[in-house]
């Protein structure tokens, strides 16, 4: 989850990451966008912007990151999160997946006033996942809201995740992202 | 200090070191001018002026002592420009007085800075391939609907002022002339930036949230809000476009590209 | 850069050196005498002294908004009257508020503000065993403020990074391809110099620290378990060292600074009365604190140290239907054939002492479903179902109840 600041460093790493020089940072998108890298097609919704260089995820924002941005990216099941020493487990139920989920964002020493909202089963893909609801304040005081689906695919976890500022942001935004995470595929299933 | 007006603070400082002397246009709300024509009062939330010392090495100390007076400057040179020159009302507003307006502002405060963070990376971002032609075309941003602080105020926009001035010590003086000195002498130049002053504006619809009008001005040196004829000549400039149709009814000139 | 190398560039440089010494750059003085020592009896800050504290309320205020505060009215002002204990007059009589606040934070770790105010994670807490370990870190955190260290080491940053911003432009056009190298080692020296200041620092919070705290009546030898506690800590999640405010205090040392100082301390006097430890108080006090900063624990996959908190508990209180449930958390989340044996006999345990505990039939309802126990998975996510119908995963619990019921 990120606040100002962190969206910030975010930032930092759209701005100066892997890409080239000279790719500008941000890209305007709509229609499918399909990425073999990530094994996935989506379609996106139109005049939202791509940040070009976001490693390891699909990120794109109408407002600006800190307001809000839509995110799909996949972790290996057996990789290290940032925040919990908990692993993923490939043969996880989604109420277990989702459980090791809300520990690594509790975890987060940055945010404070933790709530989870809603914890349930959900379709993503084709795919048996869950979907979370959470809150939570960042260190400078912004309230930040996320939809987080998910679900394991193979040797990967895949999370679709909006996040918005709580007040009048998260709401706006919402059905948009309700469509892309509808418009998501696997690209056959992933290796 | 706030994390987030540090956050506000670090990229707008970013901007400085990156450009020169930046002087931007305002940003406008695509329904300002119509919306703009029912404004008779404005009441002008307590501006964040915040004055640093910049010592030799760079490290940045907030001097309480020397931001009272700006602030003072800057109310002024507001007032000034609202009331005699635009003809608006103009109320100093204080969130604090209602429990309910100050619970509302305090929440709301962080999304103002996350607003202005972002409006002036994807409106203000030349020099950071950052803009976005979306926001440029229409500028919309919101913080959310105010009752509790509509219904305290009772004024028709509210007035969000925030700078930033940075005076360099002796020390930092003096290091810029040996900067200099070292160059001549040598012909390698190194001349550490002596401070920057930044004024970020905000008119906001109390009803709605919206931000109506939004400016960035600001320059590498030059301004000093310590003086009042300096702060009111930054305040000029950054009034100098806005509300010509507020309680007016003139159209208001074409946004600069 | 170009670096350039002209004639007569020495010339050059020696005149620039006169300008610099007018300028007077990088002169703040740092030996600045302690609160205690006042001329009038009444400490007064100086500028950026008192700009520290400004700023330190700002924080305080930030702190107070976001949420991050371990909301314990009974135990919060328990360790502010320890802190009272402890503190000198003249820290009233300077307008610092000594006030300590606890943070929801499982690390162990604590810091100090300018002016005064102490906040203390939820996990460091958790970790201490008695008032007297608590007096050490207090005592240590406020010999940080009494002796001004805030303000002596912004000062000193700013005499050493003035110091380094003219060095740096000084000695940039020498040499040609030196002129780098020589920068580097400047900043290196320059480095180097403002963390051995930041050791002297630590050396006189322990010193004073542990002063303060056998003034108070507390036990001395309580004081090195503290560090070797953090140390433990450091050892078992393979940390950098714990960041206390204004330096990094090398938790060896500290521990071999604290021994030092207690192996010159005097005999006690015959007879007196022995020094306080304050176990018991501090134990009962602390036992909600324990509960909930094992919850973070358990999320953090820290399971060892959750065990440890909940064990501590269950000494105290062995009918605690929530530590046993904790417990048999820690061994689920953990996993393993050995830990979900140990889960049941916890979840058992709690439903034994509490049955209209919800938890533990959900944490037993996923166990048996993993063991393939269809019935009895079935029967525990019911009773769970039952006992918290509007539970936030009940979609997910009914969801595993249809799968079971297959």
């Amino acid at each position: 989850m990120r606040g100002a600041r962190w969206g910030l460093l975010l930032l930092g790493v759209v701005l100066v990451g892997g890409v080239p020089l000279g790719c500008a940072p941000f890209e305007l998108v709509g229609g499918t966008a399909r990425l073999p890298e990530y094994g996935f097609d989506v379609t996106l919704p139109s005049g939202w912007y791509r940040a070009m260089r976001a490693e390891d995820m699909l990120l794109i924002t109408r407002d600006g990151i800190l307001l809000q941005h839509i995110r799909i990216q996949r972790v290996a099941v057996e990789a290290e999160l940032k925040h919990t020493k908990r692993k993923f487990g490939a043969t996880m139920s989604p109420l277990e997946v989702a459980e090791v989920e809300l520990d690594e964002h509790r975890s987060d020493a940055g945010l404070a006033d933790f709530t989870v909202e809603e914890n349930a089963p959900a379709v993503v893909g084709g795919r048996r996942g869950f979907k979370l609801v959470y809150s939570a304040r960042t260190k400078d005081g912004l309230r930040l809201k996320r939809a987080h689906y998910g679900f394991v695919d193979g040797k990967w976890v895949y999370r679709l995740i909006y996040q918005a500022a709580a007040r009048h942001y998260f709401e706006k935004d919402l059905a948009t992202f309700e469509q892309v995470r509808e418009s998501f595929k696997l690209l056959g299933s992933a290796a | 200090m706030r994390k987030g007006a540090l956050a506000l603070v670090s990229a707008i400082s970013l901007a400085l070191l990156v450009g020169c002397a930046i002087t931007q246009p305002y940003r406008a709300h695509p329904e300002f001018e119509e919306r703009a024509r029912q404004i008779k009062t404005v009441a002008l939330i307590p501006p964040d002026v915040k004055v640093y010392e910049l010592s030799a090495g760079g490290v940045r100390q907030e001097m309480d002592q020397w931001s009272e007076t700006p602030r003072g400057n800057v109310v002024a040179a507001v007032r000034k420009h609202l009331e005699a020159e635009r003809g608006l009302a103009l109320k100093e507003f204080d969130p604090a007085r209602s429990p309910a307006a100050q619970q509302e502002f305090q929440e709301t405060r962080p999304l103002f800075d996350a607003v202005g963070l972002s409006a002036m990376l994807h409106t203000y971002g030349e020099q950071t391939q950052t803009n976005f032609e979306t926001k440029l075309q229409r500028f919309e941003y919101s913080l959310g609907p105010l009752p509790a602080l509509t219904e305290a105020a009772g004024a028709d926009a509210f007035l969000f002022v925030r700078a930033v001035d940075h005076v360099a010590t002796g020390g930092r003086v003096a290091l810029t002339v040996l900067g200099v000195l070292v160059g001549a002498a040598t012909g390698v130049f190194i001349v550490p930036r002596p401070g920057g002053t930044l004024i970020v504006t905000a008119l906001v619809d109390p009803s709605s949230g919206d931000i109506l009008w939004f400016s960035r001005r600001g320059a590498g040196a030059g301004y000093d809000l310590r003086d009042p004829a300096s702060a009111e000549g930054l305040v000029a400039d950054v009034f100098e476009e806005f509300l010509k149709t507020a309680g007016s009814g003139a159209r208001p000139p074409a946004r600069a590209p | 850069m170009q670096v350039v190398v002209p004639e007569g560039h020495v010339w050059a440089l020696l005149g620039i050196l006169a300008v610099l010494a007018a300028g007077g750059v990088g002169c703040q003085t740092v030996d600045l005498p302690s609160m205690a020592v006042s001329p009038s009896g009444r400490f007064v800050p100086e500028e950026d002294e008192r700009r520290l504290w400004n700023r330190a309320r700002e924080v305080q205020d930030r702190i107070q908004r976001s949420g991050a505060l371990y909301g314990d009215p009974a135990l919060t002002e328990y360790l502010n009257t320890v802190a009272r204990r402890m503190a000198p007059a003249f820290m009233a009589q300077a307008d610092l508020s000594v006030e300590v606040r606890i943070l929801k934070n499982p690390s162990l770790n604590a810091f100090t503000l300018p002016n005064g105010a102490i906040y203390i994670h939820s996990g460091l807490l958790a970790r201490m065993e008695n008032e007297a370990q608590l007096a050490t870190l207090l005592g240590h955190e406020m010999a940080h403020v009494i002796h001004r260290h805030p303000v002596r080491h912004l000062r000193d940053l700013e005499n050493k990074t003035g110091a380094l911003a003219t060095f740096g432009a000084l000695v940039a056009p020498l040499a040609g391809g030196f002129g780098p190298l020589l920068y580097a080692v400047g900043a290196l020296g320059m480095a180097a110099a403002v963390t051995g200041y930041a050791q002297e620092m630590e050396t006189e919070a322990d010193r004073e620290g542990l002063a303060m705290m056998m003034t108070a009546g507390y036990d001395p030898q309580e004081a090195t378990k503290l560090f070797l506690y953090l140390k433990e800590w450091v050892q078992e999640e393979k940390k950098p060292e714990p960041f206390f405010f204004s330096s990094h205090p090398r938790l060896a040392e500290r521990i071999e600074s604290y021994q030092a100082l207690l192996g010159g301390l005097p005999p006690a006097p015959p007879r007196s009365p022995p020094p306080r430890v304050g176990e018991e108080e501090f134990r009962a006090r602390t036992h909600g604190l324990l509960l909930d900063n094992a919850e973070m624990d358990l999320y953090a996959g820290r399971f060892l140290q959750a065990r440890r908190s909940l064990h501590a508990v269950l000494a105290r209180r062995p009918r605690d239907a929530r530590a046993h449930y904790s417990l048999a958390e820690s061994y689920r989340r953990q996993g393993g054939t050995e830990e979900r044996v140990e889960a049941f006999r916890f979840y058992q345990a709690a439903i034994a002492l509490d049955a209209g505990f919800a938890d533990p039939h959900r944490g037993l309802g996923v166990l048996y479903h993993q063991e393939g126990k269809a019935a009895e998975a079935a029967r525990a996510l019911e009773r769970y179902l039952e006992l918290a119908p509007e539970a936030v995963d009940r979609a997910h619990v009914r969801s595993l109840l249809e799968e079971v019921r297959k």
